[in-house]
């Protein structure tokens, strides 16, 4: 590469992309809701403009871009008709808009104008809306109709009034969150999110039934049943991610989802529930997010647990594998009766014990890796559903990072979606070529986790973190 | 050999995820120019990941070039009582435009969704793909292959005329090979192997000169600012392909008469700032053109073997290739990536790959060479070694040709300049790393490497941990790896060390001097030199033996009294 080039290219890679401002007008008729997003951006080299898009469902909401204009200065180029076009959406979104600023240059300022009209659920029963955001844009402006009953929480905003509006601006602050709802209390917020669920949980269908009787069949205790429950739903059905937006809440009839076989996260806790109560076992549905709602607000729950003797159980995440239900943050759980209960993180006993067997006149090694708590939950989701081939070549590429320079040969585990017996691992492999004296530092897997790992190594004497003959 | 040996119990005893009891294909050539695919599949899901698998099936067409006729799709439950239950349809844009920046709906996804799957079930798929307009040229291709991931029992392959007579047919036999049961390809084409078989309407060479009847259009010369371009950056083939690289953003759009096919004129992709890999190379061909050179663009294809006989709907890239007289051979520019090295035209990705160059007298297929493009990875570190502390410390110079400078000016520019620090530490295997600094093809890393020591035995840092075997844990920083990055890239790498040890004289490691590797130690005046050279490139003949030597640290050991 040229010199000229590298200079060039570093140039560029030094201009970030930035929101400058952005500015939302909240429309609500009582049942339809219209938000107009303004943003103005500044293009940089890394190319994070080159389109933005707006994720919705098409089957309640419609969204158009209203304006869009960029350029230096006032040199301002306009959107061509090819460069709008309508794709999947993300996370769970089923469509997206996308708009692409063809030409884009840094150092160029941009404009975009989305508007989206909300005619689901949740904008049915009320005005709802969260903005969080941390030193990016620059500027921010809230502009929302004050409907009846309208409350506002925020940090690092400032609010005012005009006419029948609520104005809410905030300019160069690190972080900032605004919550604005028209729910009166968390009972209001849990009715609107559990109303499908409750609805569908209450049916009794033939093929519920029999799933009950299998799952009572597996104990005495109800914890055992609830286990065995979420065994067969996670085993027998294809469980989707929580969809966006109206739809993660939605549920079908029981028997339909029996039927389909497939289940969102919202319906695979409804299903589950559901059988808990023909087993007479009393196991709620329970909402959950990891963001702090300052208001009563649908907005941002993303996980659906059942709670049995105030254990929670999460179906659409057994089979993930995530092995037991993993909470490494602060969860806030939407309790029956409308309660918004904190959950601090799991704090769970984390051990792991590595057991090097190194064995140099022979030229093979093997590895035993016994786990419980985090540790058992990222072995679980690095290896369970894994052919012994894949399993093989996970584990060398996770000595490739470890930079451990032995290489795997054989594998074996335990069931690793058997929850009942903390996971294990053995791995076999060889050395390198056997040539004159040798030392090696000690192998250390590298574990995404701080926890207590202990690493016995047999065999071998060891000094300073080596291991030699 | 171990490694050969235990591939081999793998490939014996790994168990199919499900079997397809039948897979029959049937092309149906119609009197008004229609083509029909029309593909029957009964598969039986044997394992929890075969449910997955074949619980949603997503097939992938051009709208307004082919239609899909989903002509029965259901699942037959093998519990009793259960019956069978009919698949669900839904079609829209295909996912894979969200993930590459290509706004290109006329990419359409229809997924067939099985209610209900349990291992054991039956899922029967029968589809007709319409396929009203081939892109590019009237050369139709089709490719069957009964070796899939899965296991197959049974397969057919035939092939019907305008006057509905079979004119082909073969099947699978009991070891899945092919046999041709008809006394002689009736078709202008016909090509088949153990592995897959092939049928065609007309040679690569036909495909070449129709597609490059389509594309080659007169007037997409006369755009005034390619003179402009080529005058300000000069006429060089590399630096005019770097230029386009640099400033058209990659962003795709329904276009022309073929969508997804037909590129924009380079006057529109210039003006616009805009293209994906089509796009771009109509637009080098034609810079190259303006700069006196003999430049075509060329289809290729960057995943998988290429059959013998091809349409252009085989290919999924795009490129030039361009030559300095007709006795020369084709060389190739990649105007789509970014970092890569100036002057190797492609990425190194690319290298195997088959190309067709769309020329006016027809060309037929061409393979990118895997071997011999010099890629290289000169390693120098100075430094002086602290027993108390265990490591050296001091400069690495690495100096990086073909492969490696890639995948180094990759991790470079690609990265946040404040990441830049972290990811060389880990790229050269170093436990502090004080500053970076990359310039041409050279990088050069200021900081400690650890040396492990028990008291005796000193390990000295190798091409294993200050070569590209850090790439992996390097790349983890990049915010997304792009589908051409590669994190193993071959080289043949050498390094030399120069350490000061102080006074003692320690005894030095047997070298060894093996196939594709060695490493030789010498000391003189406090200082020892070490020196280790491994071939990880594609050509060697020994590359497992290399990488079980690189990896090991006798050789690298030295003793201290």
């Amino acid at each position: 590469m040229s010199q000229a080039v590298a200079v060039f290219l570093l140039m560029l890679v030094s201009s970030p992309s930035r929101y400058l401002s952005v500015n939302v007008n909240i429309d609500w008729s009582g049942s339809v809701k219209t938000t107009t997003v303004s943003y103005r951006a500044l293009a940089g080299s890394d190319g994070r403009f080159l389109r933005v898009s707006r994720d919705y469902d098409p089957d309640y909401m419609e969204v158009k871009l209203l304006q869009a204009d960029y350029g230096f200065g006032d040199e301002r180029r306009t959107i061509p008709e090819w460069a709008i076009d309508t794709l999947t959406g993300s996370r769970g979104w089923p469509r997206a808009l996308v708009v692409a600023f063809p030409g884009l240059r840094p150092g160029m300022t941009m404009e975009w104008t989305f508007q989206i009209t909300d005619r689901g659920r949740f904008a049915e029963d009320g005005l709802y809306y969260v903005y969080i955001a941390d030193s990016e844009p620059d500027s921010i402006t809230v502009r929302c109709v004050n409907a009846p009953g309208l409350r506002a929480a925020h940090t690092g905003f400032t609010e005012s009034s005009s006419r029948n509006q609520r104005i809410f601006t905030s300019h160069g602050e690190d972080y900032r969150e605004l919550w604005l709802s028209t729910a009166q209390d968390w009972r209001q917020v849990a009715d609107l999110l559990l109303g499908p669920s409750t609805a569908s949980g209450a049916e009794t269908p033939p093929d519920l039934r029999e799933a009950a009787i299998q799952a009572g069949a597996a104990g005495a205790l109800p914890r055992m049943r609830v286990s065995r429950g979420r065994v067969l739903i996670t085993e027998s059905m294809t469980l989707s991610p929580f969809p966006g937006g109206d739809a993660a809440f939605d549920v079908r009839p029981v028997q339909e989802i029996l039927d389909t076989r497939r289940a969102t996260p919202m319906e695979a806790a409804t299903l589950l529930s559901a059988m808990c109560r023909v087993m007479r076992i009393d196991a709620p549905v329970v909402p959950a997010t990891d963001i702090k709602p300052l208001l009563p607000s649908p907005i941002g729950f993303f996980r659906a647990f059942i709670m049995v003797d105030g254990v929670l159980e999460e179906p659409s995440e057994y089979l993930s594998p995530a092995g037991w239900v993993d909470t490494p943050d602060t969860l806030w759980l939407l309790l029956p009766g409308g309660v918004l209960a904190e959950m601090p993180p799991s704090a769970e006993n984390e051990t792991c014990i590595e057991t090097w067997d190194i064995s140099p006149s022979e030229g093979i090694f093997s590895l035993e890796i016994r786990t419980s708590g985090g540790f058992d939950r990222e072995l679980r989701r690095k290896l369970a559903g894994m052919s012994t081939e894949d399993m093989l070549l996970t584990v060398s590429d996770w000595f490739r990072t470890s930079r451990i320079f032995f290489y795997p040969l054989e594998i074996a585990s335990s069931d690793l979606f058997d929850l009942t017996s903390p996971a294990s691992v053995t791995v076999v492999g060889m050395l390198q070529p056997k040539t004159g004296r040798w030392i090696e530092a000690a192998p250390v897997l590298l574990w995404n986790r701080t926890g207590a790992v202990t690493r016995e190594y047999t065999e071998l004497e060891r000094t300073s973190g080596t291991v030699f003959r | 050999m171990v490694l050969t040996a235990l591939s081999l119990i793998l490939a014996v005893t790994a168990a199919p995820d499900a079997v397809f009891l039948g897979h029959h294909v049937t092309v149906t050539f119609h009197s008004d120019g229609v083509i029909t695919e029309r593909t029957l599949s009964t598969i039986m899901p044997l394992t929890g990941r075969g449910v997955h698998k074949y619980s949603s099936i997503s097939l992938s067409y051009r709208e307004g070039m082919e239609e899909l006729v989903v002509q029965r799709a259901y699942v037959g439950h093998w519990r009793g009582g259960r019956g069978s239950s009919e698949a669900s349809r839904a079609t829209g844009p295909h996912p894979i435009l969200s993930r590459t920046n290509r706004l290109e709906s006329s990419l359409r996804e229809t997924v067939l969704t099985m209610p209900g799957v349990e291992v054991g079930d039956t899922v029967i798929v029968d589809v007709a793909r319409r396929i009203h307009m081939l892109p590019l040229s009237e050369v139709y291709a089709f490719s069957f292959s009964p070796m899939m991931s899965d296991s197959v029992v049974h397969t057919t392959f035939r092939t019907i005329d305008e006057k509905g007579v079979i004119r082909y047919f073969t099947h699978s036999g009991d070891h899945f090979h092919f046999r041709n049961l008809s006394p002689a390809p009736s078709h202008p084409l016909a090509a088949w192997s153990v592995e897959w078989i092939s049928v065609s309407t007309g040679s690569p060479e036909q495909l070449s000169m129709q597609a490059s009847m389509a594309l080659d259009i007169p007037e997409h010369g006369h755009c005034p600012e390619l003179l402009t371009i080529v005058e300000t950056h000069g006429p060089d083939p590399w630096e005019l392909r770097d230029w386009v690289a640099e400033n058209i953003n990659y962003t795709g759009a329904d276009a022309g008469v073929w969508p997804g096919w037909s590129p924009r004129s380079p006057a529109e992709t210039l003006e616009d700032g805009s293209g994906v890999c089509r796009d771009r190379a109509i637009l080098l061909t034609w810079l190259l053109r303006h700069s006196g050179h003999e430049a075509y663009p060329a289809l290729i294809q960057t995943r998988g073997e290429t059959p013998n006989l091809v349409d252009a709907r085989t290919f999924d890239h795009m490129i030039t290739v361009f030559r300095l007289s007709p006795e020369e051979p084709w060389r190739y520019l990649d105007p789509t990536p970014r970092a890569i090295p100036h002057g190797a035209g492609i990425s190194f990705g690319l290298r195997g790959s088959t190309y067709l160059p769309l020329v006016p007298w027809g060309a037929g297929l061409s393979r990118i060479p895997s071997h011999g493009w010099n890629d290289s990875l000169r390693i120098t570190l100075h430094g002086s070694l602290n027993r108390a502390e265990g490591r050296i410390t001091g400069t690495l110079s690495a100096e990086a040709s073909g492969a490696p400078l890639e995948l180094m000016s990759a991790l470079y520019l690609r990265s946040a300049s404040d990441r830049r620090t972290e990811m060389f530490r880990r790229f050269f295997g170093a436990v502090e790393c004080d500053s970076v600094f990359m310039e041409g093809s050279r990088v050069v890393v200021r900081g400690s490497w650890k040396t492990p020591d028990n008291g005796e035995m000193v390990i000295l840092p190798g091409l294993r941990e200050i070569s590209l075997s850090g790439t992996r844990t390097a790349a983890m920083l990049l915010c997304s790896v792009p589908d051409s990055f590669f994190v193993d890239s071959p080289s043949c790498e050498v390094l030399q060390a120069f350490v000061h040890v102080g006074d003692d004289v320690p005894e030095l490691a047997v070298p060894v001097y093996a196939p594709g590797y060695t490493c030789t130690m010498a000391h003189s005046d406090g200082v020892l030199f070490y020196r280790e050279t491994a071939d990880v490139t594609a050509e060697s003949p020994h590359l497992t033996e290399t990488l079980l030597y690189r990896s090991g640290t006798a050789q690298r050991t030295v003793v201290f009294p």
